[in-house]
């Protein structure tokens, strides 16, 4: 059944197969290289939490779970709060410039974001568009929906000096809002770091222990024969 | 083959990101509370004339103990050897010709060679080397001290906190 199947694509048919094989390949590498970055991000944020708490532990400040803990917990939110007064402090700036700007036009009713978004490129994808007729814009292949072409250009970037402060906010707006995702990427990092050290470092094993071999201590009364 | 581990967690990551990306607008808004919480804290240390940000209890006592490791290590150290002792060997050299003050005892010359010649024996007197090849006998040895051997003291188990930090591993 499925020779025949093979056996009735065309030439076109089978092209488009392995096309579309070796695009799902990419995406999927692509995929898991990503991943793969954002757990190496991750576990270069959580490293500062050893640092944090390496000296309480180690001068045994600290001796369980519970207080370790406890202690990671309040000094993971100071370093969130110290970590963030940047991007707390671009938002605020973003904030007064529009306050100021709003004030001086008096423009309060403006989106500023779409403003901001005339400065790139805006394209056409709405596949019923005129621009479509004779080249689509969608192909079909084996019941997928692939992009047959680059899409058209809509609009082109333009710049308009009276949108100057908005793209100024607008730009602040966004560095302030991905460095403080950052921020709390690794609180998130640090915060399962320090549940994870909480167990290990106070865990103990009896894994390589025999009781008969050791001589360090001894019992006063010997076990009797039929111990279970 | 570590490639292959680390690849597959990144693809665990990927499928988990929208999940991710909600925990992180939830600790975003947590974070919001927070910063306004420490910010109203370093107003009120920064107006009380305190630091902004004290130094934990914790992270004071933690800097306390490790000083006085150094110390303990530091003193140890710096423990002067003490001075070499000398020990000074009397080399009496005794001439046969007979003493003119004293004609029945031996002639004694105290610390001083009693001839210029160091290769030929004076006549009468063993030479000062028993041996090729041993080493010419010192008119002082030194002694190398002994150094005191450092006693550590371990400190006494409290029974009492063992059984409350096993109460907080539950």
């Amino acid at each position: 059944m499925n020779s025949i199947i093979l056996l009735a694509l065309t030439e076109n048919d089978r092209r488009l197969l392995v096309i579309l094989i070796v695009l799902l390949l990419v995406l999927f590498l692509l995929i898991g290289l990503l991943g793969m970055v954002v757990h190496a991000i991750m576990h270069h944020q959580a490293e500062k939490m050893d640092t944090i708490m390496s000296d309480v532990a180690r001068t045994h400040v600290v001796d369980s779970p519970r207080q370790f803990k406890k202690l990671a917990f309040k000094k993971n939110n100071r370093l969130l709060y110290r970590q963030s007064l940047i991007p707390f402090a671009l938002s605020a700036l973003a904030l007064l410039i529009w306050i100021f700007a709003s004030l001086a036009m008096n423009s309060w009713g403006e989106n500023i974001f779409a403003s901001f978004h005339e400065l790139f490129f805006h394209f056409e994808w709405d596949a019923a568009a005129e621009v479509y007729k004779e080249d689509p814009l969608i192909v079909q292949v084996f019941g997928i929906s692939l992009l047959a072409r680059f899409p058209a250009v809509k609009e082109a970037p333009q710049f308009h000096l009276e949108h100057l402060p908005a793209y100024i906010e607008v730009a602040l707006f966004y560095v302030s809002w991905a460095w403080y995702a950052l921020n709390c990427q690794a609180w998130i990092a640090r915060f399962v770091l320090a549940t994870s050290r909480a167990k290990s470092i106070y865990s103990k094993s009896l894994k390589d222990f025999k009781a008969e071999e050791d001589v360090k201590y001894t019992p006063k009364n010997p076990a009797p024969p039929s111990e279970d | 083959m570590e490639f292959l581990k680390k690849f597959g967690i990144g693809i665990l990551y990927a499928v988990f990101f929208p999940a991710l990306l909600v925990i992180v607008a939830l600790v975003a808004v947590y974070g919001v509370l927070v910063f306004l919480v420490e910010f109203v804290i370093m107003l009120i240390n920064f107006f009380s004339g305190r630091k902004c940000f004290p130094v934990f209890p914790e992270d004071e006592e933690a800097t306390k103990r490790k000083q006085e490791a150094l110390n303990i290590q530091a003193g140890k150290e710096e423990q002067p050897a003490p001075a070499p002792q000398n020990i000074y060997v009397q080399q009496v050299y005794y001439n046969t010709t007979p003493n003119p003050m004293n004609p029945g005892m031996p002639n004694q010359a105290l610390g001083q060679q009693p001839f210029q010649n160091p290769s030929v024996p004076f006549q009468g007197q063993q030479p000062p080397f028993q041996s090729v090849g041993q080493a010419p006998q010192q008119p002082y040895a030194q002694v190398p001290p002994v150094p005191e051997q450092p006693t550590t003291q371990i400190p006494p188990i409290d029974l009492d906190s063992l059984e409350k930090k096993e109460d907080d591993h539950e």
